[in-house]
């Protein structure tokens, strides 16, 4: 088994955004330019997170998933406002392959139960948004980090596990989009309550960050936005298209400003596969 | 141009699969006209769902009765994927209940968990890239596509009645995993080469040139 490299991509409206964590989001151009990017650069996977998930957006998404499926001959997992068995039906029908629910397995945890009825328990994944006090206590976030729920983290992952889910992706909310080194200490706490795939999102920015994380067994794969999102955008012929929607601050200011190191798929892969890590390359 | 029906049990990636035989110049319908069904030169039953969904859809529409009836013409051929091979077998125990499947293969699906007891340290489902190993290489398919990679996710295996239905193999654990089955015109795939990348297509254009057209 290859430990999965996959591009996660913050959807609002018709941009890919990004943001620390999950706030002050920078437009970074059309998602379909770079998933077809990174299907080329070997991605195992991708990710598509709409992270405004209003009704009235769903017409867009689904649209996006469309468009995707037929240049990205990879898998693809939708999350971010799945809120019923038909919108899961939905994604799969227009060429997305698994989902994550978050908010909606929250409010009502039987949701896990009926969809894998319909699905199969490997279609139906949980995110979770996780956070921390500067007391050290974990608690968990939804709706893009805007929502603080009441359930016991350690209780919610082991819950989700009984209930089904197939998959459980963590985004570390504290370390997203600083590139600054990842949450360990999170990870070791729950390691041993893991019996599905695990992948990891949220802070990594070097290659070292990335091995850090896929050492551990449990760690399946990991999803990385910024570094790969700011390699294309560093490249001097990008190009953007700067539509009505959006805040393009980010990419018409001075793009070479930007302190992040970035790298593309295949160079974390080769790096990995020097380390011992298995990748698909 | 190669004609496919796709079988749409309303709870699978249709999209990407017509989209990936279309990238390979096959022309695809879903609708279950006869017209459709006597000029497909083969049916795909493409993954994703559970088994019992899966079977009570195919019962409810009668969609059994057109396989069945469609794997009678040998120069015809069935492929399921994921899912869709599964179901080709005699029953599953998905979910904790026992259902009849198309009963095409001889055999059953199995957990995945239970089947890599006690020894077992994947986490299931199975997700992710695997490299398979092909059993029989007199075919030239079968050589094409030996030591490549193809993207899993599945909870459940198969297991047959007959060894020599089994065309290939992943290893888990250290346990051979069934990744691909042919009884004459009927195959089966485990993986999923609509989303195996540019060596699923290959897969899926050799699939078409050795056995179809």
């Amino acid at each position: 088994m290859y430990k999965r490299i996959i591009p996660r991509l913050d959807i609002k409206g018709p941009n890919l955004v990004k943001g620390i964590s999950l706030e002050g989001l920078r437009t970074l151009g059309s998602p379909e330019f770079f998933s077809t990017k990174y299907y080329e650069d070997e991605a195992d996977e991708i990710i598509y997170h709409d992270v405004v998930a209003s009704l009235y957006d769903r017409k867009t998404l689904f649209k996006l998933i469309k468009q995707t499926s037929k240049n990205c001959f990879i898998p693809l997992s939708v999350s971010g406002g799945i809120r019923s068995v038909r919108d899961i039906e939905n994604v799969l029908k227009n060429g997305g392959d698994k989902v994550f629910l978050n908010s909606a397995a929250l409010k009502n945890p039987q949701i896990i139960n009926d969809s894998i009825k319909e699905f199969g328990s490997s279609t139906i994944g949980i995110s979770i948004e996780v956070s921390f006090s500067p007391s050290g206590t974990y608690f968990l976030l939804y709706n893009y980090g805007r929502e603080l729920s009441n359930r016991d983290i350690y209780d919610w992952i082991s819950e989700i596990q009984d209930r089904g889910a197939g998959e459980i992706s963590i985004t570390s909310v504290n370390h997203d989009g600083y590139g600054e080194g990842m949450n360990l200490k999170f990870l070791d706490k729950i390691h041993k309550k893991i019996r599905v795939p695990l992948i990891y999102h949220g802070g990594v920015g070097s290659f070292q960050d990335a091995y850090d994380v896929l050492k551990y067994d449990k760690v399946n794969a990991i999803s990385i936005s910024s570094c790969f999102h700011y390699n294309e955008i560093m490249k001097k012929k990008f190009k953007f298209i700067e539509l009505d929607e959006g805040n393009y601050d980010f990419l018409s200011g001075d793009r070479e400003k930007l302190k992040f190191k970035t790298f593309s798929i295949i160079q974390l892969k080769r790096y990995l596969k020097k380390k011992k890590i298995k990748v698909r390359l | 141009m190669a004609k496919a029906l796709i079988i749409d049990l309303k709870l699978n990636n249709i999209g990407s699969v017509i989209e990936s035989f279309k990238k390979i110049d096959v022309e695809c319908t879903t609708k279950l006209t006869k017209k459709n069904i006597d000029s497909a030169d083969f049916l795909v039953l493409p993954g994703v769902g559970s088994f019992p969904a899966g079977m009570k859809y195919i019962k409810q529409n009668k969609i059994d009765v057109i396989i069945k009836k469609f794997s009678k013409s040998k120069q015809k051929k069935i492929v399921g994927i994921c899912l869709g091979m599964q179901l080709l077998f005699e029953k599953s125990n998905e979910l904790g209940l026992t259902t009849q499947g198309l009963s095409l293969i001889k055999g059953k699906v199995v957990n995945l968990n239970t089947k890599l007891k006690p020894n077992n340290k994947s986490l299931i489902p199975n997700i992710g890239w695997h490299q398979i190993n092909v059993k029989n290489r007199d075919k030239l398919f079968y050589r094409k596509i030996n030591k490549q990679n193809y993207y899993f996710i599945h909870s459940y295996c198969v297991e047959t009645k007959y060894s020599k239905d089994i065309s290939s193999y992943i290893k888990l654990d250290g346990k051979k995993i069934i990744s691909s089955v042919q009884r004459e015109n009927i195959f089966g795939f485990q993986f999923h080469p609509e989303k195996s990348g540019k060596k699923g297509s290959f897969l899926l254009k050799s699939f078409v040139s050795s056995f179809v057209k």
